[in-house]
């Protein structure tokens, strides 16, 4: 099945996001070549200020993916992840706009079909055949390690018929890091809001939710939350430095890249604001 | 501008009418992780807008302050989807010039627009750029925060436009032409 990769615009300032999914790929021997050319999505600002235009943005994405012939793009955000499969949802229903974003996208040559499946990195991984490699290689289990899984919102909504798991309680990242060794703790801040693009224009509204996540998360004794979203990541570890806590705030594939015995400085955790040394002498 | 007039607007955009079903149960208002910063709850904004205060509803900063987390939308018993209406509301007070000005999520959401459409893609750097001709003082704050950034190379301030520029652009013009068409 030929996948794409949707990197997304915030990938590359992610504290070791980009990193480490390099690093675990080479490992896996997983090819996932990038998208050509590809935009910013829009995300919930152009969403919120131009409809027709926030369909064309995301819809420019899927059809030059479509014309590589793949069956998935990949991302690793949940706030493209989630523009992508609303975006399709919406053109799936609406024959009219389906009409007129290919309208635009002609004056690029491009013609949108609705074919093309959308992922998150998290479930390409989890794909049987993905999933059993990885568990095969695991050289460095991660025994003893607590581990509080955050998925943010938009992973698993809104509800557009793509998504892979509960809406409030999902399980896909917990099955991933109790395979890699963890044990992960229950909270009921899996899928709160961490306040997104509100954390620029109204911080300290956006810091009791940080709060409420990351109390939840230190109550259950967890050593480190465990992001899938550059957004998400972003919010937690920087707004939890600013209420003065320090617990680690990782990637899912820097712990994957850590059980499979992957070197540190290669899964670029220096970048990390809160040192994850304390988790790694755990390990 | 006129109240009922806009009742009318509102009630005509996409999955507006579902307002109307709202029974005031306030498990929207609940589940909200911005409640705290709206000036009205969205169960309260529901009100105010099936009451016909419409102006007052449109004054109100909740649904810019919407974080799009769909927590109502996946919750609410009415099954109304409030996070696309919020959004359909913002997208409305654009258009029509009627947003509360002193919300700085707009002036954050237009500069967003910007760049995107200038490079293709975004850069953290420049967005905050432009934010900051239209909310200085609010960017000033983080300045801080933007050199710890830096200090971890987790801040790119060059932005290369994606390759082919020149028909995104091309693309972005036909679409405002089509948006111009009813």
């Amino acid at each position: 099945m030929k996948a794409v990769f949707y990197p997304g615009c915030t990938l590359e300032t992610a504290a070791g996001y980009e990193e480490s999914i390099k690093a675990v790929n080479k490992v896996l021997g997983i090819d996932l070549p990038e998208l050509d050319d590809w935009n910013c999505c829009g995300a919930t600002a152009l969403f919120s200020v131009d409809k027709l235009l926030s369909l064309v943005f995301p819809a420019r994405n899927l059809a030059k993916a479509e014309k590589e012939e793949a069956k998935w793009i990949v991302t690793p955000c949940n706030a493209c992840y989630a523009t992508l499969r609303k975006v399709k949802a919406i053109l799936r229903e609406n024959e009219a706009l389906r009409e007129k974003v290919n309208k635009a996208l002609s004056a690029e040559g491009l013609f949108y079909r609705g074919s093309i499946s959308i992922k998150h990195l998290l479930d390409f991984y989890l794909q049987s055949e993905l999933f059993e490699g990885i568990k095969e290689r695991i050289k460095k289990p991660l025994n003893g390690l607590r581990v509080a899984t955050y998925y943010g919102c938009q992973y698993t909504r809104p509800i557009t018929g793509e998504e892979t798991d509960d809406p409030e309680v999902p399980n896909n990242l917990d099955r991933l890091l109790v395979a890699l060794g963890a044990e992960v703790v229950d909270y009921s801040m899996k899928t709160y809001c961490c306040g997104a693009a509100q954390m620029v224009s109204h911080e300290k509204g956006c810091l009791k939710l940080i709060n409420r996540i990351v109390r939840g998360a230190i109550k259950e004794g967890a050593d480190v939350i465990v992001a899938i979203c550059p957004m998400c990541q972003f919010n937690v570890e920087l707004g939890e430095s600013k209420l003065g806590y320090r617990v680690p705030v990782l990637y899912f594939t820097q712990l994957i890249g850590l059980s499979l015995g992957i070197p540190k400085k290669m899964l670029g955790l220096e970048k990390l604001m809160i040192s994850s040394n304390p988790l790694l002498s755990k390990i | 501008m006129e109240g009922k007039g806009l009742l009318k607007e509102l009630v005509g955009l996409p999955g507006g009418r579902e307002i109307l079903k709202c029974i005031q149960c306030g498990t929207c208002s609940g589940s909200c992780p911005m409640v705290e910063v709206m000036d009205y709850s969205p169960r309260a904004f529901f009100a105010l807008i099936k009451s016909g205060q419409i102006k007052e509803a449109v004054r109100a900063n909740t649904y810019w302050v919407c974080a799009s987390c769909y927590f109502c939308s996946v919750r609410c018993p009415r099954g109304i989807k409030i996070t696309d209406i919020m959004y359909a509301f913002k997208e409305l007070s654009v258009k029509k010039g009627f947003y509360p000005k002193k919300e700085p999520t707009t002036k954050l959401y237009e500069s967003f627009k910007e760049v995107i459409e200038k490079y293709g893609r975004l850069s953290e750097a420049k967005l905050m750029q432009r934010f900051a001709f239209k909310k200085p003082l609010l960017v000033l704050s983080k300045a801080r925060l933007g050199l710890k950034l830096l200090l971890k190379k987790r801040i790119k301030f060059r932005v290369k436009p994606i390759k082919n520029i020149e028909a995104f652009r091309r693309v972005i013009q036909r679409t405002k032409e089509l948006e111009s068409v009813p």
